[in-house]
């Protein structure tokens, strides 16, 4: 896939998504959005897949859980990823299923070494379901878990070195993380092996009611001190197909777009380099 | 351990915090009433805002999501509405909820092509035809004028809303991309009953007469075949 950026799909935005000229524009969806039988959602979806690249963004694997990926929703991936055959595929370093009830959240995990063969497991047991490699998210943090063995870096290098996965790099979860923790941003980006990394995200955050947390609420457009840790951290990297992440007070699309072009200039500036 | 830890975390997260567990039980929590929100959006109206909130929280706490697929949660929704002691307050509001709960499934229901009239007019076999109904259609007799109401709210006319307080039949389909809401008539109800049931549509239509004599059957059928009720590959007699 060409390393451009893109934008997250919202159907409030679906005729002018479909109309947007921008070149190598591409879409993330949620998979779990799109894993019912059939209807209008799905068809629109197909009509966004004949016209861009589509990146499947699932949040409710739960690959941090302490049991195998549940069946039936590995099966569902497995047609969506079938019938739309996306570009990119990617979940989350999080669980989010516990003795049969789900969270909809993305929900942290101490760093052990027994949470890293549970990943590793549950991560090859996706991609052999799938039969193709998938992509890690880094969460966001709010908690300073205690029985962390690993760096969170060298756990993510771990898992694609163990798996063969990639990472997605979600630079608003990690400016996020280290304001709430209390650790340097950019040495955490410093500390990812380029080549590991397939995409990465951007978003807003929010601070929450106390006003000492940030949240990741994507929200809100992409904040300038995120901006600055993309765009050096591109600038190291190279090119990688980016995302802007918009889920809460949707914006019209031309100011996703505008975020969007932010990135595409950054993204063409590391080509230009490397050329 | 992990499996320790993550009962300790939900455990955790089921009870009123400060700070960063504020942070993941107000995103749980959040998370089901927005779901339930968006798949009861007339339920929302008809409560007010504050008190969806409430009602929808405390729905989630007793019985949080079992998928991660949030467009379809919420299915029992309508039945522990009608549980609750303050119903009676709103009492068509259960059926709202129902015919939403409908709508989903109708909207999220298989693709099928629809059958169409030309696939079985100048067919004399009725006696022998069976039709299979679409994936999408839905259908209930309710005893509130809760169609009515739903109705209005998705339209946004209920300024002009006059209700009459009597049973209401819904039916909603999808004949094309999009799930088509009609009210459907008592003879209507049975007819599709009928097909549901396994019924001949002779024998449907003759059950149907007999019960309703004043209903035009030929019309009822070419109305409800119109309108996407029965699955394209479905007509077949039996031998």
């Amino acid at each position: 896939m060409i390393p451009a950026a893109g934008v997250g799909f919202k159907a409030e935005h679906f005729a002018e998504a479909l109309a947007a000229p921008a070149a190598d524009l591409w879409f993330e969806v949620h998979a779990e959005n799109y894993m019912v039988d059939g209807g209008p959602r799905l068809a629109m979806l197909e009509t966004v897949r004949s016209e861009r690249p589509l990146s499947l963004h699932g949040v409710g694997m739960s690959l941090a859980g302490a049991v195998p990926p549940d069946a039936d929703h590995l099966a569902r991936l497995k047609l969506l990823v079938d019938r739309f055959e996306p570009e990119l595929v990617s979940e989350h370093l999080a669980w989010s299923r516990l003795d049969g009830r789900c969270f909809p959240d993305l929900l942290p995990v101490p760093r052990t070494n027994e949470a890293l063969a549970r990943l590793a497991d549950n991560i090859g047991r996706v991609q052999d379901v799938l039969g193709r490699s998938i992509m890690i998210e880094n969460p966001s943090h709010y908690l300073a878990l205690r029985d962390h063995q690993w760096s969170e870096t060298s756990f993510l290098a771990e898992l694609a070195r163990r798996t063969g996965c990639g990472l997605l790099i979600d630079v608003n979860n990690v400016a996020v993380g280290a304001h709430n923790l209390g650790y340097d941003p950019a040495a955490w980006l410093e500390a990812i092996p380029a080549k590991l990394v397939g995409e990465v995200h951007l978003a807003g955050h929010s601070l929450d009611k106390e006003g000492t947390l940030l949240i990741d609420s994507h929200d809100a457009a992409v904040s300038d001190d995120v901006w600055r840790l993309y765009e050096d951290f591109i600038a190291r990297i190279g090119a990688r197909p980016t995302l802007i992440e918009r889920d809460g007070n949707l914006p019209p699309f031309a100011e996703l777009m505008a975020e969007r072009q932010r990135a595409q200039d950054a993204l063409e500036g590391s080509l230009a380099l490397a050329a | 351990m992990l499996l320790e830890f993550q009962r300790e975390f939900a455990a955790a997260i089921g009870e009123p915090a400060e700070g960063a567990m504020s942070i993941y039980r107000n995103t749980v929590l959040s998370g089901c009433v927005d779901a339930l929100r968006a798949n009861y959006p007339v339920v929302a109206q008809l409560l007010g805002d504050e008190m969806f909130d409430a009602v929808a929280a405390e729905r989630a706490s007793q019985c949080p999501p079992r998928r991660p697929v949030l467009a379809l949660y919420g299915a029992r929704f309508p039945d522990w509405l009608q549980e609750q002691s303050w119903f009676g307050e709103i009492p068509y509001l259960s059926e709202v909820a129902r015919i939403e709960r409908l709508h989903i499934e109708s909207l999220f229901a298989s693709d099928e092509d629809p059958l169409e009239m030309a696939h079985v007019s100048g067919r004399d076999d009725w006696q022998a035809l069976r039709l299979r109904l679409h994936p999408a259609t839905r259908f209930d007799w309710l005893t509130a004028p809760a169609m009515s109401i739903w109705l209005a709210h998705r339209e946004g006319s209920v300024g002009e809303l006059e209700l009459e307080w009597k049973a209401e039949g819904v039916l909603l389909t999808r004949p094309g991309l999009d799930v088509q809401p009609s009210r459907l008539d008592r003879a209507g109800h049975r007819f599709l009953f009928g097909i549901r049931l396994g019924e001949s549509v002779g024998a449907a239509a003759i059950a149907t007469a007999g019960l309703y004599p004043d209903t035009d059957i030929g019309s009822l059928f070419t109305s409800l075949a119109n309108a996407g009720a029965f699955a394209a590959s479905s007509h077949r007699s039996i031998p």
